[in-house]
């Protein structure tokens, strides 16, 4: 039976796909698995017993990843699971930015109190009439789940769509529009593109990757958004292009001091993935994910160890085995496991930077003791028997 | 050449477009044709030669329609040109009913100052949270040009659609999305949706459609739209239900004292067709319909006459007439034709309320009298003598 411990609130759609081989418990210590959303767990001592960390989300910026590494703790989100719920605030994000509704509703409010309202409004309404989207040509920088959604979306509304993203896979290109075009070059995007949306996770390599130049180099009153993160965006520079009207609107999921001051800034407190149905879908995933690694060992979507997937458990039993990448690691764990004359029937090593996975699928029960023995090897983190 | 006065600005486009066939004209005293926007005419004296009237534009309530008809000047409205408007204002209100964008934009506007706005933002946008479009069902009543367009869009966003029109056209069936469910029954909407919109004219029959027991039968937490005409929706029962909280959200376009004092009510300041594209698709539309009436007699988008569409003129000449729709017309206008010695090679006859039109393509010699005999006949208001001309 496995423990497993929710630090925040976790939709029972999705604990309730655990299976009949687990149970949650309030005791952290006890948990083999922990599913968190937005809780902070750079200050929490790990237990012996901790195996994964489930984050029903994306952004993985409140788990200590090197140290769970460290520990053979595999962390895993769920990209993809909100996709739906951003693509939507997407499109809200563009509507809201080619008419001032906003500026429409708050007039309306400001004038509840007059009898002719109606007829005001008639008169008021010019300051908030805008352009449509359809005809227009949006650029989507980065076709994951949500770029490719984002892309298909602006299809269906009548958009040109350009896409760019020098890593689409073949999953997500398989998704896209036939029509929407890829381009291999942001210059295509800045040159053409009336609404350009970015959709990238935020890294060493693309951190302010919309900078001063990037601006400059975009049409004149192009609309800008930014539901992934606000650190792909040099914010001062964009404040700048605000003033000028080079930018006329940016539309930004994320409240800080420097957006909040932006001129011609729509700004919404980081409701990209605040739906019910994503926080379902999240929990689902992660769930699955959980379940997956425990019985299995199988990893998907982990953000600190690779993927590993043999599918069920077909053999006596399997050996997860988690170690540095280094030389020399399966020489000594395959001759460990042949020396008791089992059979490796099935068998993964991958790395992910500094880490390695190690999926053994044996043909006969390995005794306790060899596991022990090889936990115990230099540069192996941890070694999991996982029996049927 | 025809001379159009513009009441107006309107559309570049819509400018060249119109003085490719037509020539300016200051006033409207010396116009042969007018066009326009939400200027008031009702106060306005009306040439008596004015043949047309074409609104860039759906409502006419600025336009005096009975005088108009009794001297015989045929107006025209521009139904569609503002479809695309609606419908991503539409698509708007949809998503901005699903989660709170509105309050929570405000609340950053209300932040602005705070140095830890974002980590309050993380508590704070609990309150902003809601759900999503994608899997839940759309109602959609009325499948006209925006209807239509409302629906696929529906579709495309993911959403299983409900379409109600009794009175659904082929073009509009043509334009459908296979998967857009037709239903025959309002009740099919309102037992079904968690969207509901509706896009229908305000007539006698559609004023106060969706009123308390419509409501009433409506999903608990339904969300209501309305950007079609006020008149459609019973305020009163609304406001009740929103009260109850049995109507999660009205998302409305039109102000009025009761829509801005209701609660969860998102009241747009009136910006359905508020789209420069809107503005010049219904100039470009407007100067259309202009062209057809003054060069071919044909009607296509009146709405004080019956729209008659016999194409370009194929004959020596072509006859509009401008009449009451009373018994016996078509029979005085062939008798006087026959007494002329000319023959009729083609008619069409359309009525609209208490008006139609005749369209008659005749050949054989041409007599000035013609046009005075029937003018002359009783409940004529105008008739008019178009020549072949080389297509």
């Amino acid at each position: 039976m496995y423990q497993v411990h929710c630090l925040n609130n976790i939709a029972k759609v999705g604990t309730d796909r655990l299976g009949p081989n687990f149970a949650l418990t309030d005791d952290i210590d006890a948990a083999q698995a922990i599913m968190v959303r937005s809780a902070s767990l750079h200050e929490t001592e790990f237990s012996p017993n901790l195996l994964a960390i489930g984050r029903a989300g994306a952004g993985v910026n409140n788990i200590p990843l090197e140290r769970c590494a460290e520990r053979g703790v595999v962390v895993f989100n769920t990209p993809g699971a909100n996709a739906n719920g951003v693509k939507e605030m997407v499109i809200a994000g563009m509507l809201l930015a080619a008419r001032d509704i906003v500026g429409g509703i708050e007039w309306v409010d400001e004038n509840s109190d007059d009898p002719n309202v109606g007829k005001a409004a008639e008169k008021a309404k010019k300051d908030f009439a805008g352009t449509e989207l359809a005809g227009k040509n949006l650029g989507v920088i980065g076709l994951g789940a949500i770029g490719a959604m984002v892309a298909n979306a602006g299809r269906s509304l009548g958009m040109h769509v350009y896409g760019y993203d020098p890593y689409l896979s073949v999953k997500y290109a398989w998704s896209l529009d036939r029509h929407v075009r890829h381009v291999s070059n942001l210059s295509e995007i800045w040159a053409n593109c009336d609404y350009i949306t970015i959709h990238v996770p935020a890294t060493a390599k693309t951190k302010g990757m919309i900078g001063r130049d990037e601006i400059a180099a975009m049409k004149d009153g192009v609309v800008f958004l930014n539901y992934a993160r606000d650190a792909l965006v040099d914010e001062i520079a964009m404040s700048a292009a605000l003033q000028t009207g080079h930018v006329r609107r940016y539309m930004t999921d994320f409240a800080n001091s420097v957006t909040t001051q932006m001129k011609h800034a729509v700004v919404t407190p980081h409701l990209g993935a605040s739906t019910k149905e994503a926080e379902d879908n999240c929990a689902i995933m992660a769930a699955d994910e959980l379940r997956d690694y425990l019985e299995c060992g199988n990893i998907s979507n982990s953000v600190n160890y690779p993927e590993a997937d043999m599918g069920p458990i077909e053999g006596a039993m399997r050996l997860a085995i988690f170690h540095e990448n280094v030389p020399n690691m399966i020489g000594q764990i395959t001759s460990a496991v042949s020396n008791q004359g089992v059979n490796i029937e099935n068998m993964i090593d991958r790395s992910r930077g500094d880490y390695a996975y190690c999926l053994l699928e044996l043909g006969s029960d390995l005794d306790d003791s060899v596991v022990e023995q090889l936990s115990k090897v230099d540069g192996i983190y941890r070694v999991r028997a996982i029996r049927k | 050449m025809y001379a159009v006065h513009c009441m107006n600005n309107i559309s570049p486009a819509g400018l060249e477009k119109l003085y490719q066939s037509f020539s300016p004209a200051k006033q409207l005293a010396d116009a042969d044709a007018a066009i326009v926007r939400s200027a008031n005419m009702h106060e306005i004296e009306l040439p008596s030669g004015l043949l047309a009237i074409a609104r860039a534009g759906a409502g006419v309530n600025n336009i005096p329609l009975e005088r108009c008809s009794e001297q015989g000047t045929v107006v025209f409205n521009t139904p569609g040109a503002n479809a695309n408007a609606v419908k991503e204002l539409v698509v708007a209100g949809m998503l901005l009913a699903s989660r709170d964008v509105i309050g929570s934009a405000e609340w950053v506007s209300s932040n602005a100052d705070d140095e830890n706005v974002a980590k309050d933002a993380e508590k704070a946008k609990n309150q902003f949270g809601g759900t999503e479009i994608a899997g839940k069902t759309l109602g959609v009543i009325g499948l006209g040009a925006i209807g239509a367009m409302v629906a696929n869009a529906g579709r495309r966003l993911g959403m299983h659609v409900l379409g109600f029109d009794p009175y659904l056209s082929t073009m509009a069936a043509l334009s459908l999305d296979h998967h857009v469910h037709y239903v025959r029954r309002l009740a099919d909407i309102l037992e079904n949706a968690d969207y509901i919109t509706i896009h229908v004219p305000a007539n006698d029959s559609t004023r106060g459609m969706i009123g308390r027991d419509q409501i009433a039968q409506a999903k608990d937490g339904v969300v209501f739209l309305n950007f079609a005409r006020d008149a459609l929706v019973d305020e009163q029962a609304m406001a009740r239900a929103l009260e109850s909280g049995h109507v999660a959200r009205y998302v409305t376009d039109f102000a009025n004292p009761t829509t801005t004092h209701m609660k969860n009510a998102l009241v747009f300041s009136h910006l359905g067709a508020s789209t420069k594209e809107a503005e010049a698709n219904c100039a470009a539309m407007a100067v259309d319909e202009l062209q057809e009436y003054l060069l071919e007699g044909n009607i296509i988008n009146s709405v004080n006459f019956g729209d008659v569409d016999l194409g370009p003129i194929q004959t020596d000449e072509r006859i509009v007439v401008l009449h009451r729709n009373i018994p016996n017309m078509i029979g005085q206008f062939s008798s006087i034709l026959a007494e002329t010695g000319l023959n009729i090679e083609n008619m069409a006859n359309k009525r609209r309320g208490d008006n139609a039109t005749t369209l008659i393509e005749t050949s054989g010699p041409w007599d000035d009298n013609v046009l005075d005999r029937i003018s002359a006949v009783e409940g004529v208001f105008r008739a008019r003598m178009i020549p072949g001309h080389e297509l």
